[in-house]
């Protein structure tokens, strides 16, 4: 009966030891726990589905707890394994080799994707295209912002972006009539507004761009983490500040930059 | 003597030793686990230098395939319940009076077979809806919009609805918002003091509050006749629409410049060949047309 009760002390105050540190330092708990029960899920239904929905759980900064985009590739990778025709998987991959920086492998892993679902997966195209703007490929990435934009016209990232490569090919007129079109459904939009302030700049039309450079700098001192993470799927929970301080810092220095044209 | 309060005390000793070193254990297991750092990609605090080094910041929120991005944030279509369903939404969901909002819906049936949305209307306003689409709007009060419709196999079909709230407020109290505008080709320029400024006369149009690129270029190149006999001349013509600069040659030393011209070669002796090339107007664009003209041969009897 004495080692009963010694065995039974032992195992709660082993309990109470985990769970405070548990309050500490929760993380490890629970990506730990949740480790345990994918494991153990995965064991009973190694299926496609279940690899890709575990997969897209850890990438996703909505669930602080479950990022990891380490874990998440290694899901995706399997459910292609399993079925190598998957809607979303090669997709999902090109995203995460993309957030790497390793634009290679992103854009064999998206033309993969491409060439299996074609239309069917549009934002595909809107990945491809962004691929292409981080590798200086402005023309093949505003060909592909254009076919994505045929199909969703009205994103405001798509119309953002477009107008990105619009400008690095020196068509500011056409920047900005697709941000000015966009704005009216997305008038406080701070990447917009910071778009539509340089395409007017870039026109020619210094007091236009400084009135959206000022409207540009409000918005960007509202954008929110969470608004952040919405703009940047996939990406880390924890860099949101540094992501929101971008867009407030590239908007005052463009305000910076016209005041010196303007004097 | 041993007695049973000397076996309690050694046991009561034995249970805070084994307990103490149990949750050191524990404790030093756990603060092995690492945790990694935070995941930063190439995209956080990334900015590209436009033409006149401006910092441009793309996004990427339509990264996400179907039914795993955040409903609604990115403007696309937004996502039909799992359940299956409708979704609607309104970008944006407020509007100053006067102004327009875009409705832009999905559905999904799920259950059993298969079934496809038919009868689809959208009220008020009487919208005739497919499975998925968009519409503007420009509602002057605010407005409840309901998606109604029925499944082809006779399912129930829960419908969806979206407020667009009209303000009679302009946003900033009043003032008037600074843009671009067109009358007819030219271009003006609205400040925040609701004072217009002309700006330019767009040679290519206006809409949207810009001017319009041009167009492609486009050319009309003619060589009459295009059979000649030794010796004879033939006559150049060229003209065409959003032209910057166009050169005619030919491989028998013509050589001409202009946007359009009419033109009198050198006399034709051999097959020639003549060439136009043309810079557009718009950047980058240009265009290139070629003509031959053939001699009629001459038999030498013998």
């Amino acid at each position: 009966m004495v080692r009963g009760v010694t065995l039974t002390v032992v195992a709660i105050l082993s309990i109470a030891t985990i769970f405070a540190y548990g309050i500490v330092h929760g993380g490890v708990i629970t990506k730990r726990a949740i480790g345990a029960w994918e494991t153990l899920a995965l064991t009973f239904d190694p299926s496609a589905d279940r690899y890709y929905d575990y997969g897209a759980r850890h990438f996703d900064a909505q669930f602080e707890k479950y990022y990891d985009i380490e874990k998440a590739q290694r899901y995706f990778t399997e459910a292609l394994k399993r079925d190598p025709a998957h809607p979303y998987a090669n997709h999902q991959l090109a995203r995460i080799a993309f957030l790497k920086g390793d634009f290679s492998n992103a854009l064999t892993l998206i033309n993969r994707q491409i060439e299996l679902h074609e239309d069917s997966v549009i934002a595909a195209f809107y990945i491809r295209a962004l691929i292409y703007g981080f590798m200086g490929e402005y023309g093949l990435a505003a060909k592909d912002y254009e076919h994505y934009r045929s199909f969703e016209n009205f994103g405001w990232a798509a119309s953002n972006d477009y107008a990105w490569v619009l400008l690095k090919a020196d068509r500011p007129n056409a920047a900005v009539r697709v941000l000015a079109e966009s704005l009216q459904y997305y008038p406080e939009n701070a990447w917009l507004l910071n778009s539509y302030t340089i395409a007017l700049y870039e026109a020619g039309h210094l007091e236009a761009a400084r009135s959206e450079a000022q409207k540009a700098i409000r918005a960007a001192r509202s954008v929110t983490y969470e608004a952040w993470h919405a703009a940047y799927p996939g990406n880390d929970p924890n860099v949101a500040f540094d992501g929101v301080i971008a867009i407030q810092e590239a908007a005052r220095a463009n305000m910076h930059t016209i005041l010196l044209e303007m004097r | 003597m041993y007695n049973m309060n000397t076996f309690f005390r050694i046991e009561r000793s034995r249970l805070i030793a084994l307990s103490i070193l149990l949750m050191l254990a524990i404790a030093l297991v756990l603060t092995g686990v690492k945790e990694g750092g935070a995941f930063r990609s190439v995209e956080v605090a990334f900015t590209d230098g436009s033409m006149f080094g401006l910092q441009i910041v793309p996004a990427s929120c339509e990264s996400n395939p179907p039914y795993y991005h955040y409903n609604g944030d990115c403007g696309t279509t937004p996502n039909p319940p799992a359940l299956g369903g409708c979704a609607i939404a309104s970008y944006p969901q407020t509007i100053t009076s006067g102004g327009g909002a875009k409705l832009s819906w999905s559905t999904l049936y799920v259950g059993s077979g298969s079934a496809t949305f038919q009868n689809g209307k959208i009220n008020p306003g009487d919208i005739t809806a497919g499975a998925t689409g968009s519409r503007n709007v420009s509602p002057t009060n605010t407005t409840t919009y309901t998606l109604t419709g029925s499944w082809s196999n006779g399912a129930t079909f829960q419908p969806c609805s979206v407020t667009v709230t009209v303000t009679p407020e302009l946003p900033g109290g009043g003032a008037c918002i600074a843009q671009y505008f067109c009358q007819g080709s030219s271009l003006y320029f609205k400040n925040s003091q609701c004072s217009n400024q002309f700006i330019q006369t767009c040679p290519h149009g206006c809409a949207a509050g810009a001017c319009l690129d041009p167009d492609a270029p486009t050319i009309d190149f003619r060589v009459r006749p295009q059979l000649v006999r030794s010796g004879t001349q033939v006559t150049v013509t060229w003209s065409g629409t959003d032209l910057q600069s166009c050169q005619v040659t030919s491989d028998h030393g013509d050589s001409w410049s202009g946007i359009s011209g009419t033109k009198t070669s050198k006399a034709i002796t051999r097959q020639t060949v003549f060439t136009i090339s043309c810079a557009g107007e718009l950047e980058g664009s240009s265009v290139i047309d070629s003509k031959t003209v053939d001699v009629i041969p001459v038999f030498d009897e013998q």
